[in-house]
């Protein structure tokens, strides 16, 4: 078994810090990369600056904040069902 | 072979005689018990040499003429062939099964018990072998008879009001409408022959038929339409080998069976179908099938539990038969058959569960699972094949059924199939359900750990009928080619 | 092999024997049969084989073309990991059953006509419902209860919709179906019920995660699959699956993210994927047929991988609940590597299975101008990352550190997990060896440029929002909680009416016997006047020596009779 003690790499909190820096800088490249090639594509806002990565980003706060809204409503108590 | 086959009085003599050498062995338990199964398997024998693809039905032979087209006479054709099959050699596995279920529970008066179950096949193979209806009526009403020392066999108050419902109702209804309904019969068509495609064709018609088949499926009682079907669980005071063969098998098959003879026989298919005279048998037909479903839901005692499951499966059959279409009915006689074995098995279960440890309620049995391995999984195969799932044999019968009913257009009836399904997997598969996966009862952990499967003489009967099922359900199709001249002349 | 021979009997009939081998042996023995059964399938000419007569019906029990053998040799891999993963229990009955699951499951893509898809659809449904048993608490025998019940209901609706389809004369063959004829209607509505459409989804999230540790690796592999592959023969290019689809992944998602129990999250992801099938499904042509049969490949692996991986810390900690969780990075390094890789997996990043798989289903929507459904799928595909790739590793294997120090996953489980890892990268590596199994040839090519960028956009910039919102302390916490879903109709209100209609059914019954005794008892008045005190059914035992004398006479006659 492991020593609780043991301090691990992320444990550290700058750590935790450089690998979200880290983040931000591989997503403005990523950003940053649709000036250099041509996109292949379907639907005309494909070719909006960044679609796919704004996209991403909005969608995943919406869903998060819809859900948090959801919880108002179905959420119950673990014993709602009474079998657990 | 032929000479065999002339001489059916032998299948009600067989048994008759071993009765005989029960009530001479009266005091030697083993000759007695011996003789109980030899006259069993010679039976079984007996009916096995009958089977002969080539003959499907010989010329009634009658051996006493009352009067004029009223006679004890026998026949043998493919349905009541099947029939003293199924009852003959169910008979030889569940005496195995008595002799183990009355030795482990030392009950008394083991001989009367031998007797009455040797004089019930008899009656029973008179049923079978009718060739027409007033042979089989005094059959059935000996069977009634023979099977009531049975039912009482524990002679407590209990049991002897149980008696009373079962002899009152099904002697009740077979007086005042079997009766009844065979009188009609006979001055309509001055015959009560068994006859292909029937006997009523340009005698009666329109609401007259309709009322002579709801005559004759009331008087029936044996089938257990409603409201005539609490006899079933009136009987179940009788000890478990008893519940087993004759409620389950003999007693209850030899009702549909006699609904399967009257609707093939005497009405003919087709008849009832242009007359238009099974519709309100129909509707009774699915509300018992539906309600006992529901009633065996509620049930937490066992045996009373497979007595209203046994209703609602013998309803099953009567349906098959008032869809007045062949492939229903064709159905119906192989449900008879499915539903025998899985039922059987169910029924055993319910006494090697009683004999070991003397549990009765559904509710005692939590964890028992893992004491009683070989009890649980059997039931649990034999309830799964009675639900009518594949791989076991009763989903071909149930198939055959739905199938009828979308033929005829009864989609209500397909529908109801459906809601009948679920009930059966609700209040059968928690039996052995509880039994494996949940953690043991009061009662279980009371009992401690001496707890073991019952004998042998139960266990190995109870697991050969389960097994059964299963491998019925592979070999169905000679069965099938075998019925199906009867229902598709 | 051997002609006519059925692979799938030998993995439904060979586990019955397992229970007689013990240790190594056991093990052995369990491993060869799917091995076994795969030589079987891979002789086996294509076409139809094993035809039976039954019932006035000629079933063909065994057909194979392109798509079942895909199937089937995915069922294969399935089965053989989870026999893997599953090695170090001394539950024989768990073994035993997940094969012969496995087994029914492979009847199903292997079967030729309607006749034998029921049969081995129900016996998938009562062998499967086994493995939530097998956990033998309260909760999962209730949940199994209902399970079964469900599939039973699916079963019963296949088995209506069959001899309805056969009784308007159409054939017993297992081929493309009308949806507008009633046995069309019922058949699709019975695959539904198994591929979880929207509704009719809530048995698999009720019951999956209730299941043994092994139990729902084994689940989550074949019911929905082999139900995506029904779909896929009997309804191809039906256009209300399109739009049933996008339901199916967009909605589990939201209940993914407030989900506590962690394989309940990954169940509702099992919908959002299952989703992506069915839309390929719907959309029918040969790129989105192909897509749908990919995406199903590569779906049972990594979505096995990450049930593995949450069934290592189910049995390490007896803990699955994101909240109780944290940190177990530290204990269980290994585990966490392989469910990261199920996780991007899952996500479809490049390099990785689904990216692929999935993209030839988006591909061919955008190419039949699906917009609306295009960015749904986008959605969906934002929102798989951000509950499964990030939820499942990150509420498990690090966030704050719960504390829990426990021993690495068993050897067995770990090679089960590095099969399946293994495998989800081969195929996103070398994608043409999963599209030669493929059943159409489209040269779809997923490395473009464009594709490889765009995705990374939307996974990152995903990546970016789950980071901002959790450091920002938007992100709702993990909670001890229940979430409400459709199955509440019949736990709840249902259940209150089941019960009031049951009470009334049964005091009907008995009031019906009481009025019947009552009116007998007055007709049995009026003849007790005429006959005394002692009536007949009042006696009982001379009654039963009467009888005696009858069938004695009786017997008597008949003697008499054959003697002269």
């Amino acid at each position: 078994m492991n020593n609780p003690k043991k301090r691990y790499w992320l444990d550290h909190r700058g750590n935790i810090d450089r690998l979200v820096y880290g983040l931000y800088a591989v997503c403005a490249a990523l950003m940053l990369f649709d000036f250099f090639y041509h996109k292949h594509t379907y639907f005309p806002f494909e070719n909006w600056f960044g679609f796919f990565g704004w996209f991403g980003f909005i969608a995943c706060v919406a869903l998060v904040l819809l859900a948090k809204q959801m919880r108002k409503i179905v959420k119950r108590d673990e014993e709602y069902y009474g079998d657990r | 072979m032929s000479w065999l086959a002339e001489h059916l009085e032998l299948a009600i003599l067989i048994p008759m005689l071993g009765g005989l050498c029960i009530l001479v062995f009266r005091n030697r338990p083993k000759l007695r018990e011996t003789s109980s199964i030899l006259a069993g398997a010679l039976l079984f024998l007996y009916v096995t040499r009958l089977l002969d693809p080539d003959t499907e039905r010989t010329e009634a032979r009658t051996l006493l003429e009352i009067s004029e087209g009223l006679s004890i006479a026998f026949h043998l054709e493919p349905l009541g062939l099947v029939f003293a099959l199924l009852a003959s050699g169910l008979w030889v596995i569940t005496t195995v099964y008595s002799i183990g279920y009355l030795n482990g529970n030392a009950e008394k008066n083991q001989t009367r018990f031998y007797l009455y179950f040797a004089l019930s096949i008899a009656s029973t193979m008179g049923i079978a072998f009718a060739a027409n209806l007033f042979t089989l009526f005094i059959f059935y009403e000996t069977l009634t008879l023979c099977t009531y020392p049975l039912v009482t066999h524990k002679q407590t108050p209990e049991a002897q009001n149980g008696g009373r419902v079962y002899l009152g109702v099904l002697l009740g209804t077979s007086i005042m409408f079997f009766l009844s309904a065979l009188v009609i019969t006979w001055i309509h068509t001055g015959t009560l022959e068994f006859t292909p495609d029937g006997i009523l064709e340009g005698k009666i018609e329109g609401i007259t038929a309709a009322l002579l088949f709801t005559l004759f499926m009331l008087g029936i009682g044996k089938a257990a339409l409603m409201p005539f079907h609490r006899w079933l669980p009136a009987a179940m005071v009788a000890p478990t080998p008893v519940s087993a063969l004759l409620h389950a098998v003999a007693v209850v098959k030899a009702g549909v069976f006699t609904v399967l003879k009257v609707t093939v026989y005497i009405f003919g298919i087709d008849f009832i179908a242009t007359q238009d005279a099974a519709t309100w048998v129909l509707w009774l037909a699915v509300i018992t099938m539906l309600t006992t479903s529901v009633v065996a839901l509620s049930k937490d005692n066992l045996k009373a539990r497979l007595a209203y499951s046994t209703i609602s499966q013998l309803a099953y059959i009567v349906i098959g038969a008032s869809l007045a279409w062949p492939v229903a009915a064709l159905g119906g006689a192989l449900h008879m058959v499915t539903h025998a074995f899985g039922k059987i098995t169910l029924f055993f279960c319910a006494g090697a569960i009683y004999t070991a440890v003397k549990f009765t309620r559904v509710s005692q049995f939590d964890g028992l699972g893992r004491k009683m391995p070989f009890t649980f999984m059997a039931f649990l195969l034999a309830a799964l094949s009675v639900i009518g799932l594949p791989p076991f044999v009763g989903s071909w019968s149930k198939w055959l059924l739905v199938e009828g009913s979308a033929s005829t257009g009864h989609y209500f009836v397909l529908a109801a199939f459906g809601l009948s399904t679920l009930l059966n997997c609700a209040y059968l598969l928690p039996v052995a359900l509880r039994a494996f996966f949940r953690p043991p009862g009061p009662d279980v952990t009371a009992a401690g750990p001496g707890i073991r499967e019952a004998p042998l003489a139960c266990l190995v009967p109870l697991c050969a009928t389960a097994i059964a099922t299963l491998l019925l359900f592979f070999y169905i199709q000679p069965l099938y080619e075998f019925l199906y001249p009867v229902f598709d002349p | 092999m051997i002609a006519d021979l059925n692979p799938a009997l030998i993995m439904v009939m060979g586990p019955l024997l397992i229970p007689l081998f013990k240790g190594y042996w056991r093990a052995a023995y369990a491993l060869l049969l799917p091995v076994l059964s795969f030589l079987q399938l891979y002789s086996l000419p294509a076409g139809s084989h094993a035809e039976l007569e039954v019932l006035g019906m000629t079933l063909t029990t065994l057909h194979v073309d392109r798509l079942s053998f895909m199937f089937a040799v995915i069922f294969h891999i399935a089965a053989f990991i989870t026999v893997v993963y599953s090695l170090h229990l001394r539950d024989p009955m768990q073994q035993a059953i997940s094969l012969i699951y496995a087994g029914c499951a492979l009847g199903v893509v292997l079967a030729g006509d309607l006749v034998t898809l029921f049969i081995y659809w129900e016996a998938a449904a009562i062998s499967s419902v086994f493995l939530i048993w097998a956990r033998r608490t309260p909760a999962s025998y209730r949940a199994g209860m209902r399970y079964l019940i469900i599939q039973v209901i699916s079963g019963l609706m296949l088995l209506g919709g069959i001899i309805l389809h056969t009784g308007s004369g159409g054939s017993i063959e297992f081929t493309q179906l009308d949806l507008d004829t009633a046995g069309g209607l019922l058949i699709f509505i019975a695959f539904g019920i198994k591929c979880a459409f929207p509704l009719l989804h809530n048995w698999l999230v009720d019951a999956y995660p209730e299941a043994t540790v092994t139990g729902t690796v084994v689940l989550s592999a074949f019911t929905t699959k082999m139900a995506v592959y029904a779909l896929a023969t009997a309804f191809p290019g039906t256009e209300i699956l399109i739009w049933i689809g996008l339901v199916m992944t967009a909605f589990p998602i939201f209940y993914a993210v407030i989900e506590n129990d962690l394989r309940r999250v990954l169940t509702y992801s099992m919908i959002n994927q299952l989703g992506f099938m069915v839309v390929g499904v719907g959309i029918g042509t040969e790129l989105a047929l192909n897509g749908a049969a990919a995406h199903a490949f590569a779906d049972i692996l990594f979505k096995a991988l990450l049930f593995m991986s949450m069934g290592a810390v189910l049995l390490r900690t007896g803990k699955i609940n994101g909240s109780d969780l944290g940190g177990l990075y530290k204990s269980m390094p290994y585990t966490t590597g392989f469910c990261i890789i199920g996780a991007a997996s899952i996500s479809a990043f490049p390099l990785f299975s689904a990216f692929v798989t999935k993209s030839m289903i988006m591909e061919a929507a955008a190419q039949e101008g699906l917009t609306v459904a295009w960015l749904i799928l986008l959605f969906a595909s934002a929102g798989v990352f951000h509950h499964a790739g990030i939820k499942i590793p990150f509420f498990a294997f690090f966030a704050h550190d719960s504390g829990i120090r426990c021993k690495e996953a068993p050897a067995s489980m770990l090679i089960a997990m590095a099969l399946a890892a293994s495998l989800s990268m081969c195929i996103g590596i070398f994608p043409q060896t999963l599209y030669t199994l493929l059943p159409y040839q489209t040269g779809y090519e997923p490395f473009t440029l464009t594709h490889v960028v765009t995705q990374l956009q939307l996974l990152f910039f995903s990546a970016l929002a789950f980071t901002w919102l959790i450091r920002r302390g938007i992100y709702p916490p993990e909670l001890h909680s229940v979430n409400l879903d459709s199955d509440w109709l019949y736990r709840k209100p249902g259940a209150w009416l089941a019960h009031q209609a049951l009470h009334s059914v049964e005091s009907g019954e008995k009031g019906l016997f009481i009025t019947i005794r009552k009116l007998s008892f007055m007709a049995g008045a009026r003849l007790h006047r005429h006959h005394g005190p002692k009536g007949l059914l009042a006696r009982t035992w001379p009654t039963g020596s009467m009888v005696l004398w009858v069938a004695f006479l009786l017997g008597v006659y008949l003697i008499f009779y054959y003697l002269f």
